[in-house]
């Protein structure tokens, strides 16, 4: 018995279905006057737009209003219901639009110049790039450049400007290349005393900015205030005599007969916008020479 | 029951063609226009079916509309009142209720409940038409004064159709 009062309880909404017919029939019914009512103020209504000049425009006017709206307003939530994907599109074809400006190219071109001559040999080469990252503020600064191995770019190769040497080139990428600065404590750069030509290592003690220091100098030679330190030439990175700074306060180290000299460097590392990647053509013969003869 | 219907046949008559040859050339100042044919719906016997006064409004409504060519506009009015008047019968009904021989009319039950009656039918149909025919509701202000003076002017006209036909005989039904 229980089961059969479940199994009814799916057949009753078809009653209750008959119900609400019986329900809306009875509701017509008793108010049919103003069903009536209603039906013939829509025909008078009709008569009454249909031909009546001014009812019939202000009745246009009116529905066109009202429909507007509508639309307006049904379109405005389906522009909020699509906005995600809009927005997607938008951030598309800003892209799109962004990748033509002249502002999203880097040049991809170098100035490269084969001279063969039998007399000199090319040694060094140089690529012009732009600096896209500078640090100057860290331990460990690094710099990062806009060519990379596409454009010949090697590691362990020497990045300088005209006012000096600004670091050593050491991970290329397809089109960038990271480079270590010369404000960084674990770079050690060879340079030497331009007058004297005695050579020392360069290195930056993580203080100031604008300064280097170069140690390994001999004390028995005299050095000014305001002499120019340059690079050595004794290693495979920079070529010989590009310039670093100038000496600018001269100690004694306290248990060895070396220098500790202050170098002011000229190269202002806070404003570089482009340098040049020199790279040594026979680096790779030398290195490989001192490899061969380390154990000699 | 014969004698009733043709009464009612030629006061309909009546009064149609005197709305629409007389009282509709009068347009006191733009504000009055007296409209004396709604008198066909309040005359109708009390005892008339609230489904037939409706029929009857829509069909006077669109005899004056077809005549004057504004087709919708009296018409509307006219279901509007023959809506609302058998209600209003039911609701301004005597305590005791209506007796078998009682009229819509200032003999049969009296000038204050005929005015008050007439009163309201009146600037009803007034009120509806008027808003019909200025459609918008930024000139209210000017409908509500047309509706108060013409519905002045017409439950005036209205009254002195009663006191006419109480001071005739009683074969004259109107």
């Amino acid at each position: 018995m229980q089961e059969h009062a479940e199994l009814y309880f799916f057949i009753k909404p078809t009653k209750t279905h008959i119900r609400g017919m019986k329900n809306l029939i009875r509701l017509l019914v008793r108010y049919h006057l103003f069903f009536m009512f209603l039906a013939l103020e829509a025909i008078a209504f009709g008569l009454l737009f249909q031909y009546n000049r001014y009812h019939r425009s202000s009745y246009i006017n009116a529905s066109t209003a009202i429909t507007g709206n509508v639309f307006s307003t049904i379109q405005k939530v389906k522009d909020y219901m699509i906005l995600a994907e809009s927005n997607k599109q938008l951030a598309a074809e800003n892209a799109q639009i962004k990748n033509t400006l002249a502002q999203s190219y880097k040049s991809n071109r170098i100035s490269f110049k084969e001279i063969y001559d039998s007399i000199f040999i090319k040694n060094w080469e140089y690529v012009d790039c732009k600096i896209v990252f500078n640090s100057t503020n860290k331990q460990n600064n690094i710099l990062i450049i806009d060519k990379g191995l596409k454009h010949g770019i090697k590691s362990e190769t020497g990045l300088i400007t005209d006012r000096g040497i600004i670091g050593i080139v050491r991970h290329a990428s397809d089109n960038y290349s990271s480079v270590m600065s010369l404000l960084n404590v674990s770079i050690n750069v060879s340079a030497k005393l331009k007058k004297s030509g005695h050579f020392g290592t360069l290195q930056w003690d993580g203080v100031s900015n604008n300064h280097c220091w170069l140690s390994d100098i001999p004390t028995h030679i005299t050095i000014n205030n305001g002499d120019t330190v340059v690079s050595s030439g004794y290693s495979t990175i920079f070529p010989e005599g590009i310039i670093i700074g100038v000496t600018e306060d001269i100690n004694r180290s306290d248990d060895m007969n070396f220098f500790r000299i202050k170098v002011r460097l000229l190269q202002d590392f806070g404003i570089i916008t482009h340098a040049y990647v020199v790279q040594n053509i026979f680096k790779e013969e030398i290195d490989s020479l001192k490899t061969l003869s380390r154990h000699d | 029951m014969i004698k009733e219907l043709l009464g009612n046949i030629v006061r309909a008559l009546f009064l149609i063609i005197f709305q629409v040859l007389i009282l509709n050339n009068i347009g006191l100042g733009g504000y009055i226009n007296p409209y004396l044919y709604i008198l066909i719906i309040l005359l109708l016997p009390l005892e008339t079916p609230a489904w037939l006064t409706q029929i009857i409004s829509f069909g006077v409504g669109i005899t004056i509309d077809i005549i004057v060519e504004t087709p919708g506009m009296h018409t509307s009015a006219m279901i509007f009142i023959g809506f609302i008047r058998p209600f209003l019968l039911k609701y301004s009904a005597p305590r005791d209720g209506y007796e078998t021989d009682d009229e819509p009319n200032i003999k049969s039950l009296g000038l204050s409940w005929f005015f008050k009656y007439a009163l309201i039918l009146t600037s009803a149909h007034h009120l509806f038409l008027f808003q019909v025919e200025s459609f918008n509701f930024t000139n209210i202000g000017h409908t509500l004064i047309r509706t108060v003076l013409s519905t002045i002017f017409t439950l005036s006209l209205i009254l002195l159709t009663q006191y006419l036909r109480i001071g005739n005989s009683h074969k004259n039904k109107f």
